[in-house]
């Protein structure tokens, strides 16, 4: 069964939890020490809690990401509720799947998220929030719903009331309006937008200088080391030089497009959108969207969308000998001119 | 002086003393980077001078000459940071140095890599440099720059009176044999020396900055605050080139006890885990041959002054050992030169 709460200040929430032994601690994001800076914090004193700020304007790594770390080895030993975007419980989910993530002993806490600023300019809205069609809390032990409403309403199953919240009598009605409406908007955006980068898209890797900050900070991009990092592309001067006489002159640094591809081709049907490879990137490349362009389209191939039902199996993990004709080519027929 | 460039480059082709060039061109597609050339014929649109650094170039003579198979001979035309990473990873093992030509030019500075590759004003930039004046967009790390003749380097251009100069016996047989008239040492002139001066000035006055804000250690917490831990600086850095970073490596997944401890301990913990630690190590581990290319700094993200911390850091370092990476090829690397009697300052 469904309860509804009325919310009231998010950070409250997060320290009656605390205080009534919920948890042991919370994952939420807090300002650093300078103007603008904010990171994940996993915060154990109630008193700290009072400067967390859950529904921070920036994203500077994705949460899941840190899930990741503290639990790459083993569960928490304590409980932990940890707050995260909806992106990023996308994110969260799609590593449980990839194993990455030991997920016992975690409350999710997610909410109705508006979008947030660019980790650069913090004045800005993201251009890949503007575009996002995954904005509500669907898979949270704790969802906070807020977009269409006047005031924050908690919806979850689990029984919370020690906390002594205020019971309420939600009816979704005006949300969903609201939401079927900005999901509209945001879809005929995507549309514009992602057909638009796409014709783009070598123009944009023109600037690329494939210092690969875009795979490092990915939430989704957990291998140890990358492919592309290993030594299988490793030359010598022999074959550097032969590639170098076949193009009349090889541009450095090299691979740009392969890793690009590739990396696209490893991961952009679990890309959940999260926008921290547009953060990272210092050409200013709009890659979140790039991936966004190529994922939309496969994702809908494989029916899947990451992040969601636990039980779907990656598509690349699901291979078929059957399926999928219409893509293959037989190298004779390539090759026929 | 591109001109006689040019011709250096041809007669060293043409002579068989060469058969690669790796040279700063204008691109097909857009804006500037390294090309690696196998034939003279199909160099076009050099740009040696561009302020522009995509990658340090020192990566890029890693990747062609660390497996070395003694047969190619190729020249390098870079930007004296670049020249000195290649010498710092020549003893580091990254680098084929014996079948390389390495030539400089002393160097006007560079931009930032975005606006450095939409730039095209090169040739304004260096007449102004010539003429005693640093160019207002170089990047800060240029601009304190006082290893800009670069030293380290087989032939030197200088630009101040258009002569090649020769720094090496191979760089003097290089030029003897291609009968290229040139000078045995950068000859000073005022506006170089105008230029030292100035770039001196600006190297003091950063470091007295740095040392003012550095009087509490704990200060480095406030200098990385902003840190999002993506580790670009270091995957940028020509020096840093391990294969699996210490600070990526397991030893940095904790075991859930360790975090349990580490929570009861702190009451709350920062993350990513060991943001600052990072570049701490970092400075340990590579500081004594920083070569203050900028490189950590164009690509950080959220704009962190990395390389001017490891300026800073560095030159102590540096000055502790009397050390000036990338310029001497004989001298070992200071962590190569343990002593037992030594440093009993810093002991405790």
């Amino acid at each position: 069964m469904t309860n509804y709460y009325k919310l009231g200040d998010f950070k409250d929430f997060l320290i009656a939890l605390l205080d009534n032994k919920i948890v042991d601690a919370i994952l939420v994001p807090m300002k650093g020490l300078t103007e603008n800076t904010y990171s994940p914090f996993l915060i154990k004193d109630r008193e700290l809690l009072k400067n967390s700020e859950p529904i921070s304007p920036v994203m500077a790594v994705n949460s899941a990401r840190v899930v990741s770390q503290l639990t790459f080895k083993g569960d928490f030993l304590f409980k932990v509720a940890v707050v995260l975007k909806p992106c990023e419980i996308l994110a969260f989910r799609e590593l449980i799947k990839l194993n990455q993530i030991n997920s016992k002993n975690i409350i999710t806490i997610c909410f109705d998220c508006n979008g947030i600023n660019s980790l650069k300019d913090i004045e800005n809205r993201r251009e890949i929030c503007e575009i996002c069609t995954n904005f509500t809390p669907e898979h949270s032990d704790i969802k906070i719903f807020s977009l269409g409403l006047s005031e924050s309403i908690i919806s979850t199953e689990m029984d919370l009331k020690e906390l002594k919240l205020e019971e309420v009598n939600f009816d979704n009605k005006k949300r969903e309006e609201f939401l079927n409406k900005k999901l509209a908007e945001s879809r005929e955006k995507r549309k514009e937008k992602l057909s638009q980068v796409k014709a783009e898209f070598n123009d944009f890797l023109k600037n690329c200088i494939v210092c690969k900050n875009c795979m490092r900070v990915c939430p989704i991009c957990f291998c140890q080391e990358c492919f592309f990092d290993s030594p299988a592309l490793n030359g010598n001067s022999i074959t550097y030089s032969m590639r170098a006489s076949r193009m009349s002159g090889l541009v450095f640094p090299e691979n740009k497009l392969l890793f690009h591809l590739g990396r696209m081709n490893h991961m952009s049907v679990s890309c959940v959108g999260c926008g921290a490879c547009e953060d990272a990137c210092p050409a200013e490349i709009p890659v979140a969207q790039m991936f966004a362009a190529a994922g939309d389209e496969l994702k809908s191939l494989f029916d899947y969308q990451p992040g969601g039902n636990l039980e779907e199996k990656i598509p690349f993990t699901c291979y078929e000998h059957d399926e999928l004709h219409s893509f293959e080519q037989p190298y004779r027929e390539t090759r026929k001119n | 002086m591109q001109k006689a460039l040019n011709n250096l480059i041809q007669k060293s082709f043409d002579n068989g003393i060469i058969n690669g060039a790796v040279l700063l061109s204008k691109l097909k597609d857009k804006g500037y980077g390294y090309v690696f050339y196998t034939k003279f014929n199909d160099i076009e649109n050099i740009s040696p001078f561009h302020p522009v650094m995509k990658i340090n170039g020192a990566k890029i003579h890693s990747s062609i000459t660390k497996e070395n198979d003694n047969d190619s001979k190729i020249l390098f035309l870079m930007k004296p940071c670049e020249i000195r990473a290649c010498v710092e990873l020549k003893k580091l093992n990254q680098i084929d140095l014996d079948n390389s030509f390495l030539i400089s030019y002393i160097c006007p500075g560079c931009f930032e890599f975005k606006d450095g590759n939409s730039f095209e004003n090169t040739d304004e930039l260096v007449n102004n440099f010539v003429n005693g004046n640093l160019d207002d967009n170089i990047r800060d790390v240029c601009k304190s720059c006082v290893n800009f003749d670069g030293k380290g380097s087989d032939v030197v251009i200088n630009l101040f009176n258009n002569s090649f100069v020769a720094l090496t016996g191979k760089g003097e047989d290089l030029l003897k044999s291609l009968k290229i008239d040139f000078e045995n040492q950068i000859k000073e002139s005022e506006n170089l020396n105008k230029i030292r001066k100035l770039r001196e000035k600006n190297n003091g006055s950063l470091i007295k900055e740095f040392k003012k804000f550095f009087k509490a250690e704990e200060k480095i917490i406030e200098y990385f605050d902003k840190c999002i831990g993506c580790h670009a600086c270091s995957h940028a850095c020509p020096i840093c080139y391990c294969r699996q970073c210490y600070f990526e490596s397991d030893t940095f997944k904790y075991y859930p006890d360790s975090i349990k401890r580490k929570i009861d301990y702190k009451n709350a913990l920062r993350l990513p885990f060991d943001r600052v630690m990072f570049h701490i190590g970092r400075v340990t581990h590579m500081a004594t041959s920083c070569v203050s290319c900028g490189m950590c700094e164009d690509v950080c993200p959220v704009n962190i002054k990395v390389s001017q911390f490891f300026k800073y850091m560095g030159n102590n370092i540096q000055n502790t050992f009397n050390y000036v990476p990338g310029v001497n090829r004989e001298e070992q690397l200071p962590l190569l030169t343990f002593k037992e009697n030594e440093f009993k300052e810093f002991e405790d």
